[in-house]
């Protein structure tokens, strides 16, 4: 007796095929924002620097997770996703024992009132009228206050820091730099993190 | 009469069609993620601080533009001896015109020009431990940093550090309207000649 198979074929209806995709579609959607958001770090020495730069397409400064090592100034947008919005410094103190990250010390500084926002003519200010701007009254403050603090003698590896988005006019990054250079030797060096949209 | 409704059959997917749009999916999505991940990018980089020291500039670097600088450098001098024995004959102020506007068009440098130039620069300052170079950066305020700092990471570049800089911020308007231009031989602090460029606003 010949015995008969009698399976039925199986198969998927269209609705759970939608499903998926669907849900394929959400994630890729979610996932996509959160890696917009991401912030990768990548550390380079004093030389072999490849500066090249590609276009900024987010300015927003993104806060990282590593621990602040000495006095950074970080400028950026008030309002992140509005290139036109004016600038606004940030002044990052360590603390003693360097136990502040990046985000911790914005936050801090948000406390502490140590932020100020540039007038939106700055560039049309003069040097002195600019040099009595909220903001660089602030540097000149922290950078006075950080090098009595810890910056008690010349030394080679002492340095200061500026974090920016690359769009960032060279007035105020000059106006940081020309007040360390007031300290000669004993604040001899500048570390700049430059943000630079997708690389 | 009752109408027998017409029993349709059931429309069905394959199963191996459907994994197949799957997995194309699948590698889809993986390939735009992998895109997408290419994160914000923080560039970091150590430059020494500038020495804003009058009068002591062998090169001025003025910033035009993003991409276009004017170059001046001990070559000035022969350029303004040589319009002033031909052109002796004009008005100071016409002269000065004259002037001006032989050197910028002589020494007006494209972005790649320059980094030749201080690629030159650099070799110099590589063969001779003992020469000394002092950089003048004129930037005009509204132009992005990372133009100067991207020189700046340059000539901080070499094997005796013997290239220092000082940074400024102004345009070439401001030299275009200067009263004078010209190179003038001085000792430095450690008693070598060096021809220095002078500006006079």
């Amino acid at each position: 007796m010949a015995f008969v198979r009698n399976e039925e074929k199986k198969g998927l209806s269209l609705p759970g095929l939608i499903d998926i995709i669907f849900l394929l579609l959400i994630f890729s959607l979610v996932t996509l924002s959160v890696s917009q958001t991401k912030v990768e770090t990548q550390k380079s020495g004093d030389r072999d620097f490849d500066f090249d730069l590609p276009e900024t397409e987010s300015r927003e400064t993104e806060e990282v997770e590593e621990v602040l090592q000495t006095l950074l100034f970080q400028v950026e947008h008030v309002d992140p996703s509005d290139l036109e919005s004016p600038k606004i410094l940030f002044v990052l103190q360590p603390s003693v024992r360097h136990s502040l990250t990046l985000q911790e010390a914005k936050l801090r500084a948000i406390e502490d009132s140590l932020f100020a926002v540039f007038p939106e003519n700055f560039l049309d200010l003069s040097s002195w009228e600019f040099a009595q701007t909220p903001p660089c009254r602030l540097i000149r403050w922290a950078i006075r206050q950080h090098k009595d603090a810890h910056f008690l003698e010349p030394n080679p590896t002492h340095a200061i820091e500026i974090r920016a988005g690359k769009d960032t006019e060279f007035r105020i990054v000059n106006f940081i730099m020309e007040q360390c250079s007031a300290y000669g030797d004993t604040i001899p060096r500048l570390m700049l993190r430059t943000l630079t949209g997708r690389g | 009469m009752a109408f027998k409704l017409k029993r349709r059959q059931k429309e069905r997917v394959e199963l191996v069609s459907l994994m197949d749009m799957i997995f194309i999916l699948l590698v889809f999505f993986l390939v735009t993620s992998f895109v997408i991940r290419r994160p914000l990018q923080e560039r970091r980089m150590y430059v020494p601080a500038p020495e804003n020291i009058v009068g002591r500039a062998q090169i001025v670097i003025q910033f035009i533009g993003e991409d276009q600088v004017f170059w001046l450098d001990e070559s000035v001098s022969s350029v303004v001896e040589e319009i002033e024995e031909t052109l002796g004959y004009l008005s100071p102020v016409r002269l000065r015109a004259r002037i001006l506007s032989e050197l910028i068009s002589q020494n007006t440098l494209s972005y790649p020009e320059l980094e030749r130039k201080l690629q030159q620069l650099r070799e110099r300052a590589n063969q001779d431990p003992y020469a000394r170079f002092f950089i003048l950066i004129r930037c005009p305020n509204e132009i992005p940093y990372f133009r100067v700092i991207d020189v700046i990471a340059k000539i901080s570049d070499t094997s005796y550090r013997n290239i220092k800089y000082g940074c400024v911020g102004g345009t070439l308007r401001q030299i275009q309207q200067c009263r004078r231009i010209y190179t003038i031989v001085e000792r430095d602090e450690e008693g070598r000649r060096r021809k220095n460029i002078r500006i006079d606003f």
